[in-house]
C-alpha cells in the first residue's frame, strides 16, 4: 500500500521555491546583535551567521563552495530514489511516507503515528497507520523552525527556533489543528544553529541544543550549550558546554549515558575538521568548540592560549563537513544481535567540500566500556556522483524493530527491515 | 679579524643590536635582515586577533654570543652513555655546519653577516671570520677543498680555503639567479651524491601562493652552471641530507605558522621523484591538511607525503645521516636533525636533537629525542639549528641562540681531547 500525499501540504512548498543557501540563514524574527566574526572578508557584507563568513573570497574553488539547498516540493512518492539505497545483505529499504517537505526529525507515538518536524517549513507533519493505511497529514502550520519532535504520554513536545510548546492528547487531535501551549522560551533568536533537536530523557525531562550563532564565534553563555528542563518547561539547566551545533543525541540503553552528534566548523579545510561524536559522562563537561576541534586541533582564531587537553575529546570522528545529524541506540529485536545497542547515524552529508562526504546511515559499533571500536557506512546511495539525490536527517526505531530514515531533500521517510521482505503494514 | 675563543663576539655594533630589538617584534619568518630591495614579508592574511596569539612571535637570539662559562651545558640531557662538551663558543648566530678534508669546521650565520672556521691546531681551538659583509651567509658545503656558500641571493665559493685559513680569500660568486625576499630567503646547501649544490628557494611568506622561481629545490653544477628544479611545493627547507645507500635526498620542511597550536606538523620528506615530486605548498600542510586558504579544490593525496612528521612548529632544520662508529650500532644510518623550536605555540615544543630510526627500504620506523634541555619553563636557553658528524664519529651541534657549538660522544675517554 502505497503512502498518501496530505492535499494542503504541496501548496506550501511553492513559498519555498525562491529558497536559496544563503537565505536558509534568513533574519530571524527578532535577531541578536551581530556576534564577533573573524575575518568576515566578502565586499558585500553577509548576514550575521551566514555561513559564507569566512569562505576565501579569492579561491575559485571555495567560491563554488556553499550550503546545498533542497529542493522546494517533496519528491513525488513514484520518484523517490529508494531502489538506489543501498543496505547490507539481508536488509530491505521501502518508502514508508513521502509528500513531507524538508522532513527533519521524527518522534513516535504508540498509537502508531510518526510526527516528523521541519526546519525550512513551518510545518509539523504526522503519518498515521490506521489498518495499515499510512496517510501523511499536516498537524500543525505557521511554526518557527520546528525541527525537534519528542513524544511522552500523549503529549508531542515541539522545539522550534526560540520556543519549545506541547500538544497534549495529541493522537485526538490530528485533524483538529490543535494549538501548540509554549512551555519554554528564554532562548535566544539567532538563526545560525538556532534550530533545535529534542529528546526526552530517561529522567523524563526534556534535552535540546542551543547552538553557537555562527560558523565559528566566540558567544556568551547563553550559546553553544545542551540544556534540559522539567516536562513542564521548568528546572532549566546546562548540562553540557563547548557544543557548536548538535542536531541527535540519544542515551545509552546500558548506562543512560547521554551520546551525542556535534557538527565541526566550516572553512578550516577540506579535510578537517572531523564532525563528533560526543559522550556526557558528567553535568557540566565542556566539549571545546571553539577553541578546539575533534579533539586535537585548535582553531586558527580561537585555539590559540588554549589545550585541547583541557576539553573532553570525541568518543569517535564522524567524517570531515560529514553534517552527522539524527542518531539512536539500536534497540530493536528485528536487525541480527551485532546491531543490539549500537548507534545508527544520519550523516546528512557534506557542503564545505569539493567532493562531498556523507549522505548516509554510518553505523557505530561500541565496546563494552561505551567506547567506540568503528565507524562505518550503513545505508548509502544518497550521494551519487558528488550529488545528493537524498539527504538522511534522523533514525528512529520502531516497535517492530524496524528502523525509520526521514530524508528532507525528498521530502520522505524510508524504513529499514530485515529478513524476509516484511511490509510496514502490520 | 680574529675572535678570541671564550671571548665576546668582536664587531657587535649599535645596528646589529637595533636589529635584534627590531627581531623581538616580529614573527620568526622575518628573522632576517632586510637586504637591500628585498621584498618584505606579505600580511599574513587572516592573521588571528585574539589577545592570546598577540602573545607569540618570533623568539629572536640574543645579540652577543654567549660567553663560554655562561652556555648551559650541565642542562643538557643525553642518553646514557653520551656526553656533551663545548666545542666552540663566540660564534655570533651559529647556523649550518661543514667539515672541511683537513677537519676545519665551518660555521654560517643567519642574522649576521659571517662564516666562521673553527680551526683546531694539536688541541687548541680558535674562531676565525672566513667572511664578512654577507647577507644571510647560512648554507655551506665543502668540496675538494672549496667552501661554498650560499647567501640570500647568490652562491660563492672560497677555493682553497683551509690552506688559507689566516688570509682567506674574497668569496667569487658562481650563481645568483634567485629572488631577493626577507621571508624564508636564507639557504641551506648540501653537495650531492652526483657532485652537484642542492639549495632550497624558500616561499617568499608563511603563506602564500608563490611566485614560480620559489618553493622549490634545485640543483647547480659546482661551477654554477646547469640549474635545476628538483622539488616543488616546497615552503622553507633548512636541512637536507642524502641517505647513505640508496643516495635518495631527505630533507626537512617547516610548515605555515597561524594555523592552529597544534598544527600543521612539520615534515620529513624524501625525494624518490627528482624533477617531479611536489610536497603540496601552498595547498597542504604537514602532509594532511588543506590549507584554509588556498587548499579548497584540493586534497593532500594528490602531493608527495611527508615520511614523518616532527611536531607542530618544532622548526626541524639542519639533518644528517649518521654513518660513523663512535655511536652504538643502533644510531647506524639513523638521521639526527636539530629541531630549532616553536614560536608560533602558547606551549614551545622542540628545541632539542631528534634521531629518526629507518627501515631497510627508507620509510621510518620510529623517532626520537636525543639531547633534550634547550627548552626550559618554555623559554629557550640555546636552540640547535644543524648537526655534522666528525670524522671520530662524534656529532657537533651549532646552536644559534647562545652563540656556540656543542659536541657529543660516547663511551669511555670520549672528550675531545
Amino acid at each position: 500500500m502505497g503512502c498518501k500525499t496530505g492535499g494542503p501540504v504541496v501548496a506550501v512548498a511553492l513559498a519555498l521555491l525562491a529558497t536559496t543557501a544563503v537565505a536558509q540563514q534568513a533574519s530571524p524574527p527578532a535577531a541578536q546583535p551581530a556576534p564577533a566574526q573573524p575575518a568576515a572578508a566578502a565586499p558585500a557584507p553577509l548576514p550575521p551567521g551566514s555561513p559564507l563568513i569566512g569562505r576565501p573570497d579569492d579561491n575559485p574553488a571555495a567560491m563554488k563552495l556553499a550550503p546545498v539547498p533542497s529542493p522546494p516540493l517533496a519528491t513525488a512518492a513514484d520518484k523517490v530514489p529508494v531502489g538506489q539505497l543501498k543496505a547490507p545483505k539481508g536488509f530491505n529499504i521501502e518508502l514508508y511516507a513521502s509528500g513531507m517537505p524538508n522532513a527533519r526529525s521524527m518522534a513516535y507515538s504508540p498509537k502508531g503515528t510518526v510526527f516528523v518536524g521541519s526546519r525550512l517549513q513551518d510545518k509539523v507533519y504526522a503519518i498515521t497507520n490506521k489498518d495499515g493505511k499510512r496517510q501523511v497529514h499536516v498537524l500543525v502550520s505557521g511554526l518557527y523552525r520546528p525541527n525537534g519532535v519528542a513524544y511522552k504520554d500523549g503529549t508531542l513536545y515541539i522545539a522550534e527556533l526560540s520556543q519549545i510548546s506541547k500538544i497534549e492528547n495529541v493522537d485526538d487531535k490530528i485533524d483538529a489543528s490543535p494549538k501548540p501551549v509554549v512551555i519554554y522560551n528564554d532562548l535566544p533568536k539567532d538563526e545560525a544553529h538556532g534550530w533545535k533537536y529534542l529528546a526526552i530523557g530517561p529522567d523524563n525531562k526534556l534535552y535540546f541544543e542551543v547552538g553557537q550563532p555562527g560558523n565559528n564565534v566566540l558567544h556568551d553563555k547563553n550559546h553553544g550549550q545542551l540544556r534540559r528542563i522539567n516536562l513542564d518547561g521548568s528546572g532549566a539547566e546546562v548540562i553540557a558546554y563547548g557544543i557548536r551545533n548538535t542536531v541527535g543525541f540519544d542515551w545509552n540503553p546500558r548506562n543512560h549515558e547521554l551520546y551525542f552528534t556535534d557538527n565541526g566548523r566550516d572553512w578550516l579545510s577540506e579535510d578537517w575538521p572531523n564532525d563528533k561524536l560526543n559522550r556526557i559522562t558528567k553535568i557540566g563537561e565542556d566539549f571545546g568548540e571553539p577553541y578546539c576541534h575533534q579533539g586535537n586541533i585548535p582553531d586558527i582564531d580561537f585555539g590559540w592560549g588554549h589545550k585541547c587537553s583541557d576539553f573532553v575529546p570525541p568518543v569517535a570522528l564522524m567524517g570531515p563537513h560529514a553534517a552527522a545529524l539524527g542518531m539512536k541506540f539500536y534497540t530493536g529485536h528485528m536487525f541480527p544481535a551485532e546491531y543490539h545497542d549500537q548507534i545508527f547515524v544520519a550523516r546528512h552529508g557534506s557542503w564545505n567540500r569539493t567532493n562531498k562526504f556523507g549522505g548516509d546511515i554510518a553505523l557505530v559499533r561500541l565496546n563494552r566500556d561505551g567506547s567506540v571500536k568503528s565507524v562505518e557506512p550503513f545505508i548509502t546511495g544518497f550521494l551519487q556522483n558528488n550529488n545528493y539525490i537524498g539527504r538522511p536527517v534522523d533514525v528512529m526505531n520502531m516497535p517492530d524493530g524496524s528502523m525509520l530514515i526521514s530524508d528532507d531533500w525528498n521530502g520522505a521517510v524510508y524504513r529499514v527491515s530485515y529478513g524476509n521482505k516484511k511490509t510496514a503494514n502490520r | 679579524m680574529r675572535i678570541r675563543l671564550f671571548g665576546l663576539a668582536a664587531s657587535v655594533n649599535l645596528a646589529a643590536i637595533a636589529f635584534g630589538l627590531w627581531c623581538a617584534f616580529l614573527p620568526a619568518a622575518a628573522q632576517a635582515p632586510a637586504p637591500p630591495g628585498a621584498t618584505p614579508p606579505p600580511p599574513t592574511p587572516n592573521m588571528p586577533t585574539s589577545a592570546e596569539a598577540q602573545k607569540l612571535h618570533g623568539v629572536p637570539p640574543p645579540p652577543f654570543a654567549a660567553p663560554a662559562d655562561k652556555l648551559p651545558l650541565a642542562k643538557l640531557k643525553l642518553p646514557p652513555g653520551f656526553k656533551v662538551e663545548v666545542y666552540a663558543s663566540g660564534v655570533t648566530n651559529a647556523r649550518s655546519l661543514r667539515i672541511g678534508d683537513k677537519g676545519t669546521v665551518f660555521v654560517g650565520n643567519l642574522v649576521r653577516d659571517k662564516v666562521y672556521a673553527i680551526v683546531d691546531r694539536n688541541g687548541k681551538r680558535e674562531v676565525k671570520v672566513m667572511a664578512s659583509g654577507l647577507d644571510r651567509p647560512n648554507g655551506l658545503a665543502f668540496k675538494n677543498g672549496t667552501l661554498y656558500i650560499a647567501e640570500g641571493t647568490r652562491i660563492s665559493k672560497l677555493e682553497n680555503i683551509e690552506d688559507n685559513l689566516d688570509n682567506p680569500p674574497k668569496p667569487v660568486v658562481i650563481y645568483s639567479d634567485f629572488p631577493n625576499h626577507v621571508s624564508h630567503g636564507w639557504k641551506f646547501l648540501a653537495l650531492g651524491p652526483d657532485d652537484r649544490l642542492y639549495v632550497n628557494v624558500g616561499a617568499p611568506c608563511n603563506i602564500c601562493m608563490p611566485p614560480p622561481e620559489n618553493a622549490q629545490l634545485r640543483s647547480i653544477a659546482l661551477d654554477g652552471s646547469d640549474a635545476k628544479v628538483v622539488a616543488r611545493g616546497i615552503r622553507q627547507v633548512v636541512g637536507m641530507d642524502f641517505h647513505p645507500d640508496s643516495k635518495v635526498l631527505y630533507f626537512t620542511e617547516n610548515q605555515r605558522d597561524w594555523l592552529s597550536e597544534d598544527a600543521p606538523q612539520d615534515k620529513l620528506n624524501r625525494l624518490l621523484h627528482p624533477g617531479q615530486d611536489n610536497f603540496g605548498f601552498p595547498y597542504c600542510d604537514g602532509g594532511d591538511i588543506e590549507d584554509p586558504i588556498f587548499g579548497w579544490g584540493h586534497s593532500c593525496s594528490e602531493f608527495t607525503k611527508p615520511i614523518a612528521q616532527l611536531g607542530p612548529h618544532s622548526a626541524p632544520l639542519g639533518m644528517r645521516f649518521y654513518t660513523g662508529h663512535m655511536f652504538p650500532a643502533k644510531y647506524r644510518g639513523a638521521i639526527f636533525l636539530a629541531r630549532h623550536g616553536s614560536w608560533n605555540k602558547t606551549h614551545k615544543i622542540g628545541g632539542d636533537i631528534y634521531v629518526v630510526y629507518l627501515n631497510k627500504d627508507g620509510t621510518v620506523k620510529a623517532q626520537e629525542p636525543f639531547m633534550t634541555g634547550f627548552l626550559q619553563n618554555n623559554d629557550y636557553i640555546g636552540r640547535p639549528v644543524d648537526v655534522q658528524p666528525m670524522k671520530d664519529g662524534s656529532l657537533l651541534v651549532s646552536d644559534d641562540y647562545d652563540g656556540a657549538v656543542y659536541r657529543i660522544t660516547y663511551g669511555e675517554g670520549s672528550a675531545a681531547h
